[in-house]
């Protein structure tokens, strides 16, 4: 997930933070627009901390991890045909299958503790997940390949998401109070605020183009009013380079 | 009146060494024209519009991929700090043709003051 993504995926789970909320209630249109963007610029910025790190940084741990699950679930998904076909010929098949996702967990489990910090509420969480999964691989109809499949991969990916949303929230909340504390401090507007629509929703594909029409305030299309081209010539005070 | 009384745009910034293809897609991205340009230490050193990528990269055939920010930035540039005199800072934008400066904290860029904001400041 890149930051773009990121920040609009969790800007309107953010907002229904009931402290957040506080921040925005009684605010003009003006005044809500701008503090959107602050948490916007928060919610980006603790991206580019954390969570940028966790999936773009040491690709091999994660490429090691992909391989495992993927193999694992191969060699889980045989293990369970022939355990309830073969009765039960199927058992070692499966073990390699669980070693090789338990080997993937705690890949992923390393590298979550090597971007953020991993508290023990959050290890219990995804200890009793990973447990209840390689408990459900026993169960018929490949449940436990099903849960392995959703969320094998994504509970470590969600759970440094949402310390990085987490992380944006409180640098959001903690700027609002330093305002408030102290409103001589620069008013300043975050640079995602002037965010270009035309190319934030558009996948690489469907980039093209665009043809924008003057229109006046009937609607009707003018010619835009023309300037001799050689009334602007470069005035370059600066110098070009390092 | 003071720089850190006026509302600045936060700051829009690229490292020296970040290719121009990489700052293209910054300036794509944001509908600002101009991007500043911050050496290590966060400090602002040049500045590069999108006018300059195309006079000094497109229009000369040169591949973007292989230039870096600090070989097509203009410098040197005006830099203030937020404790700069709001006046003083309007004249020399006016003297030097700026329409936006880098404003620094603790020599840091924390923002952008447009001549917009110091004449809405110036009018008060």
């Amino acid at each position: 997930m890149d930051q773009e993504k990121f920040v609009k995926q969790y800007i309107d789970r953010a907002r229904k933070n009931e402290k957040v909320e506080l921040e925005f209630r009684g605010l003009d249109k003006n005044k809500t627009r701008e503090a959107r963007a602050q948490l916007e610029g928060f919610l980006a910025y603790a991206y580019d901390e954390d969570a940028k790190n966790y999936f773009e940084k040491d690709p091999l741990g994660r490429y090691v991890s992909t391989f495992l699950r993927a193999s694992g679930g191969v060699m889980d998904g045989l293990g369970s045909y022939f355990f309830w076909t073969a009765g039960g010929a199927g058992f070692g098949l499966k073990g390699i299958g669980l070693l090789e996702k338990t080997l993937a967990d705690k890949i992923d489990y390393k590298r979550d503790k090597k971007y953020i910090d991993v508290d023990l509420s959050d290890k219990v969480k995804l200890g009793a997940e990973t447990v209840a999964e390689r408990a459900a691989a026993y169960l018929p109809l490949f449940a436990g390949e099903i849960a392995d499949l959703l969320r094998g991969r994504s509970k470590h990916d969600n759970l440094v998401l949402e310390y990085t949303a987490e992380k944006g929230v409180n640098s959001f909340l903690d700027y609002r109070r330093r305002l408030k504390e102290n409103p001589e401090q620069a008013n300043v507007i975050p640079v995602e605020y002037f965010r270009n629509p035309a190319y934030a929703e558009e996948t690489e594909e469907e980039k093209g183009p665009k043809i924008v029409k003057i229109v006046d305030v009937k609607g009707e299309e003018q010619e835009p009013a023309t300037i001799k081209i050689n009334d602007y010539k470069a005035k370059d005070m600066r110098k070009t380079g390092s | 009146m003071k720089i850190k009384d006026c509302t600045l745009i936060g700051a829009f910034k690229c490292s020296e060494d970040e290719s121009i293809v990489d700052v293209a897609k910054k300036l794509r991205g944001i509908n600002l024209r101009h991007i500043f340009v911050v050496d290590k230490s966060d400090f602002p050193v040049g500045i590069i519009s999108v006018i300059d990528i195309n006079n000094r990269v497109v229009a000369l055939g040169k591949d973007p991929k292989e230039l870096k920010a600090k070989d097509i930035m203009s410098k040197p540039i005006e830099v203030y700090d937020l404790q700069d005199d709001v006046q003083a800072v309007y004249d020399k934008m006016i003297e030097k043709m700026r329409v936006m400066c880098a404003v620094t904290k603790d020599k840091k860029m924390i923002g952008i003051i447009t001549i917009h904001q110091l004449l809405k400041r110036l009018e008060k």
